[in-house]
């Protein structure tokens, strides 16, 4: 068949694709509304970042002070056995990674899960990928020598088996690679509260939207499970290990939220309080949740608060920036910074703003879908690092915001169809920084 | 949002939805709920700005167009999945193999990747010429020309019906498909 012949064919076939059976639906405007103004809230807070700000909470600690301001920052230190190395290969790490001790996990299009040595760079064994693997999603845990990774879902209803949308949450022996046991999940959000561990269980969002179970860790078998009403979403934190539910109707107007705690060993629940409107996560800090309430749904700015587990809550003074680039918890600190360039610390204890100066990396322009990787801060040098998609890295003193440190490095760029934000990890004070399929582990000379 | 700026919005949905979810079904290959979900997208951006908006339509257009290409994940419940059926033929002669061939080109079209399918719609169903393509697509015209010449090569892999004259069929399957699979 010719060209022509082709392309009228393939002509003739779009139009007579039975779209008159397509309707939309009565209420979409009213859809549209609705889930405008739930974005925009989750827009403001930037909840992406909060798998890492519960990451740099639990490793930070800090104590602050005006003794500390004229301190330098202590010389970086490389683990024993470490030296810098630099890869490249396409297909293991364009998803992300997640740096654990001396090993790092990633995901790619050709590995759904590759560990690689931390100090050297050298791949250790792989996991093929299932199907295509394109998400915006990497292995999120690792615990007791099981690490937890997503995949796609392999649906059996399709021709050839092929891959028609959908997740599954994968468990595999961190040792080995060898798989341990596989759960469907009922939508395709890898994000970080769509499974979570707490004490004895994963804690995932399966078998159904509006459902969370608690998992056996090494097989897989469900525990115990929790599902809310219709027409509510909730959004998920752990504290020290137990599970809370943060509750709100799904409606275009602003409504309390109720917290919910829950046993992680029978899944049992308990109403701990209900905070005034519609409160966003944004992170953990120690045995605390940092929220953000928007009163509206336009988040221009936002009121504070942190809540413990027993639901004692801290409303903070004053009100922050909202439409951030980034926002991270560090120990009792909320770093967040604009979409010009300005990084601001504030305190968890007192709503009072510590620092703000330069970022001092160059900003992506905000309509590209880029931001910077979510910042990681060194406990040793008391300096939290910054890196943005052009490769410019920078380090700034987490008690002053005075820069200490700057830096280029040239990871390439991500390749389409996958996350265009990099990623930046430590390992003690080593950097690995990531962009696209390309991967730098460094360390900063800083107090030398 | 202004009370008579949100009347002309709903007014707005409620006078095209239809049409551009029908057009939405194409670029997403036919799977309903992932047509929804990137009309929403569009529909939100637009209504956003929409006091800034002139021709709301072009402009959902547009966004679903760019969304679709751009977009690395539809997050869609894989067992929800409907496909629009092809029309019954009107039963002339040969109509049967036409259907059959309709058949197996929708299917390879839902197998090509969201840019294939995108630069597909806008060439096959909306017709237009590759400078509007690019430009609605923000890429070069040379991008559009390669990705519609890949795009047919594939569908040709799929679809063996669709082979050139006298090609020998293990040449056209560039794809790590053999015949049999393609066929099954």
């Amino acid at each position: 068949m010719t060209t022509e012949r082709v392309e009228e064919k393939v002509r003739e076939t779009l139009h007579a694709v039975a779209l008159d059976r397509v309707r939309a639906p009565g209420d979409l405007a009213q859809q549209v509304v609705r889930r405008r103004g739930r974005r925009r809230v989750s827009q403001a807070v930037g909840a992406a970042v909060a798998v890492a700000a519960i990451a740099a909470g639990a490793m930070l600690g800090l104590g602050g002070g005006v003794a500390e301001q004229g301190r330098t920052a202590r010389p970086a230190a490389s683990p024993a056995g470490w030296h810098p190395w630099q890869s490249g290969v396409a297909g293991f790490g364009e998803r992300g990674c997640l740096a654990d001790g001396s090993a790092l996990y990633c995901s790619g299009s050709r590995y759904d899960i590759a560990k690689v040595d931390a100090d050297t760079g050298k791949r250790l064994w792989t996991v093929k990928v299932n199907g295509e693997g394109d998400g915006n999603d990497h292995p999120f845990a690792v615990r007791d020598g099981v690490v937890y990774a997503y995949r796609n879902h392999t649906a059996k209803h399709q021709p050839n088996g092929d891959y028609a949308g959908g997740t599954d949450l994968l468990a595999v022996d961190a040792a080995t690679g060898e798989r341990l046991w596989v759960a469907e999940m009922p939508q395709d959000d890898r994000t970080g509260q769509a499974a979570m561990l707490i004490d004895g269980a994963v804690w995932a969002n399966t078998p159904s939207v509006r459902t969370m179970s608690a998992l056996d860790p090494r097989t897989g078998a469900e525990k115990w499970h929790h599902t809310w009403a219709k027409d509510v979403v909730c959004q998920r934190a752990v504290l020290s290990g137990v599970p809370y539910l943060l509750c709100t109707p799904d409606t275009e107007e602003v409504h309390d939220t109720d917290v919910f705690r829950l046993d992680p060993a029978t899944g049992e629940v308990h109403k701990v309080t209900t905070l005034p409107g519609r409160q966003q996560l944004v992170g953990t800090s120690e045995d605390r949740m940092v929220l953000a309430g928007a009163q509206d749904t336009a988040g221009d700015s936002l009121q504070l608060s942190t809540i413990d587990g027993s639901g004692q809550r801290t409303a903070l003074p004053g009100r922050v920036e909202g439409h951030a680039a980034n926002w991270t918890v560090v120990g009792d600190r909320l770093i967040s910074v604009s979409w010009k360039g300005k990084a601001s610390a504030y305190s968890l204890t007192t709503g009072r703003t510590l620092w703000t100066g330069p970022v001092g990396v160059m900003m992506p322009a905000r309509d590209l879908g880029a931001s910077l990787a979510s910042p990681v801060a060194s406990t040793r040098q008391q300096v939290v690092y910054f890196f943005s998609p052009s490769g410019d890295l920078s380090g700034l003193d987490l008690r002053t915001g005075k820069q200490l440190w700057h830096g280029h490095v040239d990871t390439g760029k991500p390749r389409p169809g996958f996350p265009a934000t990099p990623q930046l990890m430590l390992y003690e004070d080593v950097l690995i920084a990531r962009n696209g399929s390309g991967i730098s582990s460094f360390l900063p000379r800083i107090g030398d | 949002m202004e009370g008579s700026s949100h009347d002309d919005f709903r007014e707005f949905v409620a006078m095209r939805s239809t049409a551009l979810l029908r057009l939405a079904v194409l670029l997403t290959g036919g799977d309903q709920h992932a047509a929804e979900d990137l009309l929403q997208i569009a529909l939100m951006k637009a209504y956003g700005r929409w006091a800034r908006v002139e021709q709301p339509e072009a402009y959902v257009r547009q966004t679903m167009y760019r969304q679709q290409v751009n977009r690395w994940r539809l997050r869609r419940h894989h067992a929800e999945t409907t496909v629009p059926v092809l029309p019954e033929s009107g039963g002339e002669a040969g109509a049967g193999a036409d259907l059959e061939l309709r058949i197996a080109l929708w299917a390879a079209l839902g197998r090509l990747s969201k840019r294939q399918r995108a630069v597909v719609v806008l060439r096959y169903f909306e017709d237009l010429p590759e400078a509007e393509v690019a430009a609605l697509l923000g890429c070069p015209v040379g991008t559009v020309r390669s990705t519609a010449h890949r795009s047919l090569a594939k569908l040709r892999a799929l679809v063996p019906e669709l082979k050139p004259d006298g090609v020998a069929e293990q040449q056209l399957l560039p794809l790590g498909y053999t015949a049999k699979e393609i066929q099954g």
